[in-house]
């Protein structure tokens, strides 16, 4: 019997290490940003550890900075473009990689442009859009910079809302168009609200992603465009101050948010 | 003719599913269209409706041809084969998905909603997710999706499928009264060919993409024209032989079963010729008769058993014969020599017979050559 | 573009092709990725020959210095994705086959969401965990296990951790799912034969997990490999990444053909990775998965 024991007791302790590992990862994962949101509550404008007393100052002064205020506003707007644009344009390309008459061959060749981002190093595809800006001369500011992001969001949405096609019974819209609907009408009353918790999760991570967006839009905002991302990174460069603290703090809020209410709805209920 | 289509060929990569498939229904008819899994069943229906468009051929509602058309310009209905109810809708919503594409007044589609999941049954599941019922009540949800806007014809792909005996016979019956009432052309799909026969005004059996048989139940069962139809519409033994008289409406058939006179549908063959015939089970008598073979299996059927013998040249036949009354410790005792000793049929034992009719039928290994021709129709 | 499955005419037969309307809904996404994907790396590879179609570029981004950091970055991607596999395997495991099901998705939820926050900030809050005053020297010079603060910040370590912090979660996710798809019935087949857990692991896991793993780790070591914004929070003034190199022949207008030409030798490498990898049938399933 005392033999037996010892064994469980490594089985049971074996059987318990990767249970262990996941709670370390987790405490991984989020003692930093736990300690940056701590930090971001200094009364002074370099944190000391442990902080003398709690205070919201900086985030008053990040709400007041002319310069982190208009950051933000255009990353929400960059975002509110790019988030229903490549939803839509994800949409299309879910259709032709699942439901078109495309033929196999072209479908695979559709997919795997539209993935391109997934595969070939950002810093070589930043590049290769700023060079090619500068070649064509088309100047800097939004308009590249929105193109950029929607291209950047373009393989998440399609690979989303392609997973979503796949899972709706193709014969559907056939029961819809021989009841009277036209090719139209099936799309609207039975594609459409079938895909749409899938539309809604593809907004919001496209939303998010876009928000965060780093390297190509500083290979292509060289005057004028600055996003939030580029406004921190700017800033991490000259120092670490409990005013960037609770911009990031506000920055993580926001992409928390939008990610978090996407991953609920992307879940069936 | 409500519905006729004329030499409809589909083809799926290399495959054809449909082969120059030609179909006439007559108005208010009950048409039943049954053969083999894989066979072409579906694909000539969502042809009808106007899901798939045919390679080849015409269909034409109520002599205008519509092959052309969507479907939505059919006055033709489809019950799926697996349903396809939209499970995004209630019961109700999905019954009046049909009426709301005609614009149907909000009142109206009430009315016929309610009145059409009476009709299957359903009457009270209005506001229930299609999800949330069981697989019959959700067939009959796809029946009065269907039935609901009246179409000229109706489509239906084994609709009854997943339905219990007795339900199913409920639903047979009230199939055949809607069909009368409303005098709508009904073609009804499936491979359950009891069911076919029974309901169907005349039916038609595919093969491999091809029809083989039209006609009459009766004459389909009585009167097959290959051995195909005769084999798959109740459980015929094929039997080989050589003619032995010349001409008329039956010929003497010399077979190891015996000297068969058999009846001749077509062209008489040759005295010497070697011919195939369908020898159904109840035109065997058993007991007493010239021929005696060896029993090699035995089943209990119910009122019946059923026995398969083997001829001298391999070939098959089944046998039946109404079981007696058993009594009842013959029907409790624990079977000591596999259950045979107090059975009609025993594995082994030789049985005397004799084959009263026999049909004269197509050797068809080869579909193409029976040809799609509607012969009684 | 505006719907994907738009015909307001008369619809022929639903199963009938429409190849010029699916077509012109393909177009808008194909295009984009086109004119962003595929038209730049044409324009790099002009550049990178330029000027007179030579490949004097080519012999300079391959001189040993950038050979050097090439390697390093490489180096790093290889090492980062090792220990990140590391992590994934156990932590994948359990949250499949061991974790209660109702902490199973907000666990999985837990573990992938730093996937869709910025990266420069969760960089950023390195500075504050590894710096002299920060709180991991305040907490070991605290406890006395040094005397001195250490210098963990700007340097190979931070970068590394860096690294595991941001792909960490990516592996995790590509991870669970070929663990979820891994029957767990085969385990428990393997244990009713006998099998220890490590051979259980060895066995079993492993040998179904493997391919996903491969897919996961040619995608990611890429990556981390061409990363600017990590290196240039944590890192020193010590090794340089490549990224930095190719920004840097970009922003100060020096030299594009020689960033392009850096360029490629590193696209070079990493197609040559996804090439070899998918030479694997079951490795390349794995990386059309996506
Ligand atoms: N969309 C399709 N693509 C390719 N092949 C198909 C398609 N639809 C049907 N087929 C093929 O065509 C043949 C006929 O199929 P069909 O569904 O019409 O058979 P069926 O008679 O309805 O069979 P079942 O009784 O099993 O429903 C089959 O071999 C099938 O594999
Ligand atoms: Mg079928």
């Amino acid at each position: 019997m005392s033999s037996v024991r010892p064994r469980r007791w490594l089985r049971r302790g074996a059987g318990r290490f990767p249970a262990v590992v996941v709670v370390a990862t987790l405490m991984f994962l989020y003692v930093p940003v736990l300690v940056v949101a701590y930090l971001s509550l200094s009364p002074t404008g370099q944190p000391t550890i442990p902080l003398e007393s709690l205070s919201l100052r900086w985030y008053g002064e990040v709400v007041a900075d002319r310069r982190f205020v208009r950051a933000l506003l255009t990353s929400f707007g960059i975002a509110a473009v790019a988030a229903p644009g490549g939803t839509v344009l994800g949409l299309a390309g879910a259709y032709a990689v699942t439901r078109s008459a495309l033929s196999r061959r072209v479908k695979g060749v559709v997919a795997t442009v539209i993935a391109l981002p997934l595969f070939v190093p950002t810093v070589v595809l930043a590049f290769g859009i700023g060079l090619t800006g500068n070649y064509l001369d088309v100047g800097y500011g939004y308009g590249p910079v929105v193109l950029g992001h929607l291209f950047w969001v373009l393989p998440f949405t399609t690979f989303l809302l392609s997973a979503r096609y796949a899972e709706i019974d193709e014969q559907l819209p056939a029961a819809a168009m021989d009841l009277g609907a036209d090719t139209r009408t099936a799309f609207l009353t039975v594609t459409l609200p079938l895909l749409r918790p899938a539309l809604a999760a593809s907004l919001l991570f496209a939303f998010a992603l876009s928000f965060n967006e780093f390297l190509i839009t500083f290979f292509l905002a060289g005057s004028g465009v600055t996003t939030v991302p580029l406004e921190i990174f700017g800033k991490v460069r000259v120092g670490a101050t409990a005013f960037l603290n609770a911009a990031s703090v506000l920055v993580l809020v926001v992409s928390a948010a939008a990610a978090g209410v996407g991953s609920a709805l992307r879940e069936p209920a | 003719m409500a519905l006729s289509t004329a030499a409809l060929t589909k083809t799926y990569g290399d495959e054809e599913a449909v082969s120059g498939v030609s179909l006439d229904l007559q108005q208010g008819e009950f048409f039943a269209l049954i053969g083999p899994s894989g066979c072409g069943k579906t694909t000539v229906l969502r042809i009808l409706a106007g899901l798939t468009a045919p390679d080849e051929g015409v269909v034409r509602l109520d002599g205008e041809p519509v092959t052309d058309q969507p479907p939505r310009a059919r006055d033709t209905n489809l019950v799926f084969q697996d349903l396809v109810l939209f499970p995004h809708m209630t019961v109700a919503e999905n019954v009046a998905y049909g009426l709301k594409r005609a614009g149907v007044s909000t009142s109206d589609r009430e009315r016929r909603v309610d009145d059409a999941l009476s009709l299957v049954d359903l009457a009270g599941f209005g506001d229930r997710d299609p999800g949330a019922l069981s697989g019959g009540q959700q067939q009959r949800v796809a029946l009065a999706r269907a039935l609901v806007n009246e179409p000229a014809v109706l489509l239906l792909d084994e609709p009854l499928a997943s339905l219990d005996r007795s339900l199913r016979d409920e639903m047979q019956a009230e199939f055949r009264r809607i069909q009368r009432q409303s005098d709508t052309t009904f073609l009804y799909v499936t491979h359950d060919q009891e069911s076919a026969m029974s309901m169907a005004d005349r039916l038609a059996v595919m093969r491999d993409g091809s029809i083989v048989d039209v006609g009459r139940p009766e004459r389909l069962y009585e009167r097959p024209r290959t051995a195909f139809t005769a084999t798959f519409l109740g459980d015929a033994a094929l039997v080989d032989g050589e003619v032995q008289s010349d001409g008329g409406e039956t010929v003497r058939v010399e077979t190891p079963a015996g000297t068969v006179t058999s009846l001749v549908d077509g062209a008489t063959p040759a005295r010497g010729e070697t011919v195939t015939l369908a020898v159904r089970p109840e035109a065997v008598t058993v007991g007493d008769g010239p021929l005696s073979s060896e029993v090699i299996d035995r089943a209990y059927k119910g009122f019946y058993e059923e026995a398969t013998i083997e001829l001298d040249d391999g070939s098959r036949l089944t046998i039946r014969e109404a079981d007696g009354p058993a009594t009842r410790d013959e029907m409790e005792a624990v079977p000591t020599d596999g259950g045979s000793s107090e059975r009609r049929f025993r594995v082994g034992e030789t049985v005397a017979f004799d084959v009263e009719r026999a049909v004269l039928v197509d050797r068809d290994d080869d579909p193409a050559a029976t040809g799609g021709a509607d012969v009684d129709g | 573009m505006s719907t994907a499955d738009d015909d307001a005419g008369a619809g022929p037969p639903a199963d009938v092709s429409h190849p010029i309307r699916d077509g012109v809904v393909a177009s808008g996404p194909v295009g984009l990725a086109v004119l962003l994907g595929i038209v730049p790396i044409v324009v790099l590879l002009v550049e990178s020959l330029g000027p007179g179609l030579g490949l004097g570029n080519y012999a300079e981004a391959t001189r040993p210095l950038y050979r050097g950091v090439l390697g390093y970055s490489l180096g790093m991607g290889i090492a980062v994705t090792a220990v990140c596999l590391t992590i994934s395997y156990p932590v994948t495991y359990w949250l499949a086959h061991r974790c209660p099901a109702r902490y199973r998705l907000p666990t999985l939820v837990a573990l992938t969401l730093p996937l869709w926050l910025n990266y420069v900030v969760l960089n950023y809050a390195w500075v504050w965990v590894l710096a002299r005053g920060g709180v991991l020297n305040e907490l070991l010079v605290g406890v006395g296990a040094v005397a001195e603060p250490l210098d963990l910040l700007y340097t190979d370590l931070s970068v590394f951790v860096g690294f595991v912090y941001i792909y960490l979660p990516y592996v995790v996710l590509v991870m669970y799912v070929s663990m979820e798809r891994l029957d767990y019935r085969l385990l428990d087949a393997a244990r009713d034969l006998g099998a220890t857990n490590t051979r259980v692991f060895l066995d079993v896991v492993l040998p179904r997990t493997l391919p996903g793993a491969a897919a996961a780790a040619l995608i990611v070591y890429a990556r981390i490999a061409g990363a600017y914004a990590t290196p240039e929070i944590l890192g020193g003034p010590g090794e340089v990444m490549i990224a930095s190199l190719v920004t840097a022949a970009f922003r100060e207008y020096i030299n594009f053909g020689f960033g392009a030409a850096l360029s490629f030798v590193f696209l070079g490498v990493v197609v040559a990775g996804l090439l070899l990898g998918a030479a694997f049938p079951r490795v390349r399933e794995e990386l059309t998965r996506r």
